[in-house]
């Protein structure tokens, strides 16, 4: 097909490698879940799974980000890097 | 709440949103309110479904190579400024009022996305399998359906961006994900497939999620026991629906969101009178 555009070939193995990476993490996720709420004094668990979560779409923003950077889309691995600065903005407001 | 009660709502709602890229966070905090948890002890818990949902789904769109992540994060920065400044500004807005604008936006989406017929982007016999894919630099890409290569390009992005925005407000405020927006902006008035929508929408709503969450938890107002069973329903119920959502064919989806949006407004329009 012509146009002129550019798929990165690296993208689809590194989104799969990633998506495995994700998988491990949500397993993990779900057995801190899961022992916090049975393990007596297990409320510190609930906690690291609940942030651990929260953290894993923020995590995909910097991977593409790092991804984009690589492959010289510089203009949308700095929008990238601009919205990880507004998500880090929240937290920073609601402690002022 | 009944705790099993709790993580089984999770689980089904979570399902249903990754069904049609919504995030289960608008059934969710709806059905949790009617429970009689207050409100805002649900939008947190909201939250925490669409981030697990959200996530719960990446590892099989990250295999179908449907998402445009360009697209989602281009339009997540006004999702995510929308996001921190509803959820700043939670408890200005009068709840009755939000309900009512939730559930005509609802409808409004119902009805823009059965309306239409047909594909709007059709298989392009040049187009090939290494067309698959986001293209680098613009916002363009291709997608797989059975009958070939589907070639796309966004239109009246600035627009969409704007929706989108308004999205985030509505997330950070109630505590709904934003999605049941995101996906018919996206589609209907960008012009994304569907199918490239959904899957994107189901991407970006747990950064949205996350933007909000985040000040949630520093304002101390996420119950974390609560949160953990919503997090374990939520990663089994986006599981389940991410693996049917691949199944369905683009009007299957639109069909069913469209559904989903009016049972939605029905709920809104019922928690308000």
């Amino acid at each position: 097909m012509s146009g002129g555009h550019r798929v990165d070939p690296t993208q689809a193995a590194a989104e799969e490698r990633a998506g495995a990476w994700m998988a491990r993490a949500l397993v993990v996720i779900t057995v801190l879940a899961g022992l916090g709420l049975v393990l007596p004094g297990g409320g510190w668990l609930d906690g690291v799974a609940i942030l651990a979560v929260t953290a894993l779409p923020i995590v995909r923003v910097a991977w593409l980000a790092r991804r984009w950077w690589a492959v010289g889309d510089r203009r949308y691995a700095a929008v990238a890097i601009g919205l990880l600065g507004l998500v880090a903005l929240g937290p920073l407001l609601a402690l002022r | 709440m009944n705790p099993l009660l709790l993580a089984g709502a999770a689980a089904l709602t979570s399902g249903v949103g990754a069904l049609g890229g919504l995030g289960g966070a608008i059934l969710l905090v709806p059905l949790l309110v009617v429970a009689g948890i207050p409100a805002s002890e649900a939008a947190p818990l909201g939250l925490l479904s669409v981030v697990a949902g959200s996530s719960a789904a990446a590892h099989r769109q990250m295999r179908e190579h449907a998402t445009n992540y360009r697209i989602g994060v281009v339009t997540e920065t006004a999702a995510t400024v929308g996001a921190i400044a509803g959820a700043l500004a939670a408890g200005v807005v009068s709840e009755a009022v939000l309900t009512w604008v939730l559930a005509a936006v609802a409808v409004i989406a119902a009805v823009a996305g059965a309306a239409r017929k047909g594909t709007r982007w059709l298989p392009d016999p040049a187009a090939r399998g290494e067309d698959v894919g986001e293209w680098v630099g613009t916002l363009r890409g291709a997608y797989r359906l059975p009958g070939g290569v589907v070639p796309y390009a966004p239109r009246r992005v600035g627009l969409g961006t704007a929706a989108i925005g308004l999205s985030g407000l509505i997330a950070g405020v109630s505590g709904a994900g934003g999605g049941f927006i995101k996906t018919p902006a996206t589609s209907e008035i960008m012009h994304v497939p569907v199918k490239v929508s959904s899957s994107t929408t189901t991407f970006s709503i747990g950064v949205t999620a996350a933007a909000a969450l985040l000040v949630m938890i520093v304002d101390g107002r996420l119950d974390f026991g609560d949160g953990a069973l919503v997090v374990l329903g939520s990663l089994v119920g986006g599981v389940a629906g991410s693996s049917v959502q691949s199944r369905l064919a683009p009007p299957v989806v639109r069909r069913t969101l469209s559904a989903l949006l009016l049972v939605v407004a029905a709920v809104l329009v019922r928690r308000v009178l």
